[in-house]
């Protein structure tokens, strides 16, 4: 579930993507590929495919921030 | 028994939203065609050819090994032409199940959310291994590159040119690579990871502007690419023997597999010691005063 915060925040990444970014998946819902206008449509109707790219967001922020805690382990 | 070194695959380009397909049938044909390098005879079932019908015919008269399959899917569904399901497990509409005629067999899935419950169904009825995702894949594109072909006329080749794209085609093309070159379903696996890793290394450090959102697609791929059945499968009959440890390339799959990453090559011993410095200079000055007197010598 993802909650209304992390909805914003991955809506504030999308805004700050290239204009010509383009969104695909081999879903049989997604088939036809979405603009970054339309992904944020979607994201502002918190249907399926809008909170689906905000928790892939959120996915890759949690991966980035282990990643950093992994190397600053190791960095002692 | 299922024969060896015979395949069958499917690819769509056109459907009703076929955007996906596109890029997704320009960018695996090539690998399909490299099947003829490795001695795999692959039936290719393109476009109306990829129906359920005809795939239930080849896997009755050709009897493959390795099924690949591309399209859209689902979690209890892979769809042929023209949106309807090709390969289909339980609930899946009124279509009745037919993971059954995976049994013996390799399949790989390069659809969406398959492994979740298509692929253990598929395991419970004898499917060797079921390689997939267990959610949806995603993929960047470049909608310059795709408008380009579409309203410009370029040929659909020119989807190979969206590097944006690329990345996420290499790494899921290369489990169906590493199977026709004889590796095990495991080592396809993790050799189809690997090229995901070097792809997330390779955007990470891009700095480029469009770096964050394929990356984090990528890493959701990656996440979600799933193996589910015997990992030492193979789909030929002369499988390549295991690696051994000079095999690997990259440090990460030498460490794994109990190997030494030092002088930037994989090694079975671990890095020797640094030598102590050899104290040549009063032996080599010696052998200079020696070669010198013999010299003076012989020039008189």
């Amino acid at each position: 579930m993802i909650t209304a915060a992390e909805l914003a925040l991955a809506r504030a990444r999308i805004e700050a993507a290239p204009e010509s970014m383009g969104w695909a998946s081999m879903s049989i819902q997604g088939s036809k590929g979405f603009s970054k206008e339309e992904i944020l449509q979607h994201i502002d109707a918190r249907d399926s495919i809008g909170t689906q790219i905000a928790a892939i967001q959120m996915n890759y922020m949690r991966y980035l921030k282990a990643r950093a805690g992994a190397y600053h382990a190791s960095s002692g | 028994m299922p024969v060896l070194d015979r395949a069958v695959a499917t690819t769509i380009k056109r459907t009703s939203a076929p955007l996906a397909t596109e890029y997704q049938h320009t960018w695996v044909s090539p690998a399909i065609a490299e099947a003829v390098t490795y001695g795999i005879d692959v039936t290719h079932l393109f476009e109306d050819d990829a129906t359920r019908v005809n795939l239930e015919a080849v896997l009755s008269s050709e009897d493959p090994a390795f099924v690949w399959l591309n399209d859209h899917g689902a979690s209890n569904q892979v769809r042929g032409y023209y949106a309807v399901n090709i390969l289909v497990s339980k609930g899946a509409s009124h279509y009745a199940d037919n993971a059954d005629i995976l049994a013996g067999r390799v399949c790989y899935a390069f659809a969406c959310s398959s492994s979740k419950t298509l692929g253990p169904d598929a395991i419970a009825k004898d499917c060797a291994c079921y390689l997939g995702y267990n959610e949806d894949f995603w993929f960047s594109y470049n909608e310059d590159v795709y408008n380009q072909y579409l309203w410009l006329y370029e040929p659909i080749e020119y989807l190979l040119t969206d590097t944006w794209a690329q990345s996420f085609f290499n790494a899921a093309n290369q489990i169906p690579i590493s199977l026709m070159q004889g590796k095990t379903t495991g080592v396809a696996f993790n050799d189809s990871q690997s090229v995901f890793q070097a792809a997330i290394d390779y955007w990470s450090e891009s700095g480029a502007y469009e770096a964050p959102y394929i990356l984090a697609n990528l890493v959701f791929d990656k996440q979600h690419q799933s193996l589910l059945g015997d990992e030492y499968a193979t789909v030929v009959s002369s499988p390549l023997p295991p690696p051994t440890c000079p095999d690997y390339t990259i440090q990460g799959d030498c460490t794994a597999n109990g190997c030494y990453w030092w002088g930037d090559a994989c090694h079975t011993i671990p890095e020797p010691p640094p030598h102590e410095p050899v104290q040549f200079g009063a032996g080599l000055l010696m052998i200079l005063l020696l070669c010198g007197g013999i010299y003076g010598y012989m020039g008189r």
